[in-house]
């Protein structure tokens, strides 16, 4: 049974609602329309009374501030001479949980001029709460109403029919969610035209440099043990680019030298995070699990300590994809950085690295197969947004360019 | 080590010995059960060489290395090979959730078929007793579902005899039957077993629908288990469910029993006073919540439980998913021997387990 969470319509048929949608059209991509639309949604989102409790909401709304939403126009530019328009119907499928990832995809959808058709998860949470709420409040204040009648937002339990009904109407398709969900997805038809971009199940690993970290002074070293403390431990360690192993590059001596300085900053600054007993459980049984099957040889810092820290001399992603978060790091310790690719596989998206040359990374880039690395970003870094996810411009997919040729 | 020294555990006086005896030889039983697991089970060897090297001889009872629970539904752990397994256990959960398969040779599923006994013994006396389970009998044509249930039902069926099953398949009660039932062993206390929340739904409360109530004969024993959760939830506490049962079948003793299928033997009875024994070959360590370190008797954490008697398949230390709290040792005021503990539920934001509350049962 589809339940409407937002819809500017009181039509409880979603066929009319799809219909009426299509009737509308689209609207210029970066208009004053959409960026008003996204100024002021960005701005309540930084007056809500839950931003305190969830700090990624304040980030969504930091990413989409007017400074933002200008420099986003700018990258998104088209190809010299073009025009670009609006895609036009998007049915965007959230994740799950963290539901403010998907909010990134749908902000840049409306941005772009599109109508929009979100399927949010069943479970209420405080995000969906929030963006609810505020579509509500903008829609009885009479503001908005070109980007409102262009929004719907509904939930239903999974129904392949419905999900089938929303897609024979849509132009191009964003699926975020587990493997098996973006398979069972993936099978739905689109109508040929459809264009659909999948963000299935992906994970993070972070590599550091010990001859880097050992040049980092005392004072220095807290504020980079607190950036990564933050890739590593925000979202409870279940995000895509939440880091999952740490590759020391160096010799042995430095190796050893830079763990003791690097885990002792991070300890002295894990308190901050929210620890529940049930995430220490998952992770106690992961690493017992990981031991079982061969994965680690020894532990450091026994049980108590948070992350947990596994040792092995390689990781790759098999056992990533049997971590569950919540707190554990298999540290691998390797001489060069490049020696990094053979463990890495098209499950891994995201590399998190402190002290390395561009020449270094490129030659680790140069080892790559297939689909794995799609973003290499700073300590601090690894649940940044970016308008281009898992190797594709969301650009691409949200507009189009009419090519115009004058001759 | 042969079969007859596998069973020696259960030669100790079950709530006899003192905490300094007791330590010593429970030390010395599970130390050597760290050492057999580790050379008969691949993966238990990799555990405890790679996360406990320092506990393969543990100095204390604290020290020994623990398993967490839910290993037992991602790994088929054993250290016996295959042909020996007599019988594979399989925890209960809500459906579509992971199972434990816990492997039990002929042994270790005689050791546990013998602590039960003696446990059971030491409150409900050897003589057996008509017997009457509140709960459907369709598992025994389909031996195929040897599950949790299953097992404790047959365990403690072995106590009783002119078995009654009051449910039927849809767990409701036969009230003409049980009428006919008891009216042939009137003369005589009987022995009623059944998952709690199964007795609250479908004895207490659809007796009470039904306007129904019974008088068993004097000196009649309820001992149920399974998990408190959905108690919980309609919240009924254990006093208030003991208050129901004395008055829609005047019910004097009601034993609670913890226990799970992943520790053969670790069968914690609840006395007179409503506290839960360890016998003999069998302890609980409370952990602190935060770091897991042993808490101070009346705090309460995580429950570890020990027991001598898993030998074919590494789960003679555990660390549950489930609250508790020490009450004491060697002094609780019914004069057994050993810890007595209560539990508090399970940790939140963990999965559901326990033939209590995994089931569904219709509401009368």
């Amino acid at each position: 049974m589809t339940t409407f969470l937002f819809s500017s319509s009181g039509d409880s048929d979603l066929g009319a609602q799809l219909k009426r949608l299509r009737a509308l059209g689209t609207l210029q991509p970066f208009s004053p329309a959409v960026t008003e639309f996204v100024g002021d949604f960005s701005r309540r989102v930084l007056k809500l009374p839950q931003l305190r409790a969830h700090p990624e909401l304040a980030t969504l709304a930091h990413w989409f501030r007017s400074a933002g939403v200008a420099h986003l126009e700018r990258r998104a530019s088209a190809v010299e001479g073009n025009r670009i328009l609006a895609r036009g119907l998007v049915f965007h499928l959230a994740p799950a949980n963290v539901d403010v990832l998907f909010a990134y995809a749908w902000l840049m959808s409306v941005l772009s001029g599109n109508t929009n058709v979100a399927r949010l998860s069943q479970k209420p949470s405080a995000q969906r709460d929030a963006l609810i709420g505020i579509l509500g409040a903008m829609r009885a204040e009479g503001l908005h109403a070109q980007v409102l009648e262009r929004t719907i937002l509904l939930t239903y339990p999974h129904d392949n029919a419905i999900t089938a009904k929303i897609s024979s109407y849509c132009h191009a398709r964003i699926v975020w969610g587990g493997d098996a969900t973006v398979r069972t997805i993936r099978a739905i038809p689109l109508p040929p035209l459809a264009v659909e971009l999948a963000f299935p199940d992906r994970f993070g690993v972070a590599a550091i440099s010990a001859r880097a970290l050992d040049a980092v002074g005392d004072g220095d070293l807290p504020s980079l043990a607190r950036r990564f403390a933050n890739d590593v431990l925000w979202f409870g360690q279940q995000a895509c680019s939440s880091p999952r192993c740490l590759y020391w590059i160096g010799d042995h001596e430095t190796i050893a030298r830079g763990k003791a300085r690097l885990w002792r900053a991070v300890s002295e600054d894990a308190s901050r995070f929210e620890d529940e007993t049930a995430a220490l459980m998952s992770r106690v049984t992961d690493a017992h699990l990981l031991a079982a099957l061969g994965h680690a040889s020894t532990i450091d810092g026994g049980f108590s300590s948070l992350p947990i820290r596994l040792q092995a001399g390689s990781s790759d992603g098999e056992v990533r994809e049997l971590q569950s978060g919540n707190g554990l790091v298999v540290e691998v310790e390797l001489a060069s950085l490049d020696e990094v690719g053979a463990q890495l596989d098209d499950r891994d998206q995201t590399l998190v690295q402190f002290g390395f040359e561009p020449v270094e990374i490129d030659a680790l880039l140069a080892q790559l197969r297939g689909r794995a690395i799609d973003r290499v970003v700073p300590f601090g870094r690894a649940l940044d947004f970016h308008h281009v996810w898992d190797g594709t411009d969301l650009f691409s997919v949200l507009r189009r360019q009419v090519t115009l040729a004058s001759v | 080590m042969s079969s007859t020294e596998a069973i020696a555990p259960l030669d100790a006086d079950v709530y006899g010995l003192d905490r300094v005896s007791k330590r010593r030889w429970l030390l010395g039983g599970l130390n050597d059960l760290t050492q057999h697991h580790r050379e008969n089970c691949t993966e238990y060897g990799r555990m405890v060489d790679s996360l406990w090297p320092a506990s393969i001889t543990a100095p204390d009872l604290e020290s020994v290395p623990w398993l967490p629970v839910r290993l037992f539904k991602m790994l088929d752990l054993k250290s016996v090979p295959h042909h020996e397994v007599s019988r594979t256990l399989v925890s209960s959960g809500t459906t579509g959730a992971a199972v434990s398969r816990i492997f039990l040779d002929a042994d270790t599923a005689r050791s546990q078929t013998r602590a039960l006994t003696r446990i059971f013994a030491e409150f409900a006396g050897n003589k057996r007793m008509p017997m009457l389970v509140v709960d459907d009998d369709s598992f025994l044509r389909d031996r195929s579902r040897f599950n949790a249930r299953a097992a404790g039902i047959l365990g403690f069926a072995n106590f009783g005899r002119d078995h009654k099953y009051l449910l039927d398949e849809q767990l409701r009660p036969d009230w003409d039957a049980l009428e006919a039932w008891l009216e042939r062993h009137s003369d005589q206390p009987v022995f009623l077993f059944g998952f709690t929340y199964i007795v609250w739904q479908s004895l207490v409360m659809a007796a009470r629908h039904d306007g129904r109530r019974f008088r068993l004969p004097p000196g009649s024993l309820l001992v149920h288990g399974g998990g408190w959760k959905k108690m919980e939830e309609a919240k009924v506490d254990n006093a208030a469910f003991k208050a129901a049962l004395h008055d829609v079948l005047g019910l004097e003793r009601v034993h609670n029993y913890y226990g799970m299928v992943e520790q053969v033997g670790s069968v914690f009875f609840e006395c007179e006073h409503g506290h839960l024994h360890s016998p003999a070959y069998a302890d609980v360590i409370v952990r602190s919540t935060d770091d897991l370190t042993p808490v101070p008797h009346g705090t309460p954490g995580v429950i570890q439980v020990l027991s001598l008697l898993p030998r074919s398949y590494p789960g003679h230390s555990l660390l549950t998913e489930d609250l508790g709290v020490i009450h004491g040792e060697d002094d609780c005021p019914c004069g057994r021997n050993g810890k007595h503990f209560g539990v508090l539920g399970r940790l939140k934001n963990v999965e559901i387990r326990g033939c209590s509350d995994t089931r569904t049962v219709p509401t009368p």
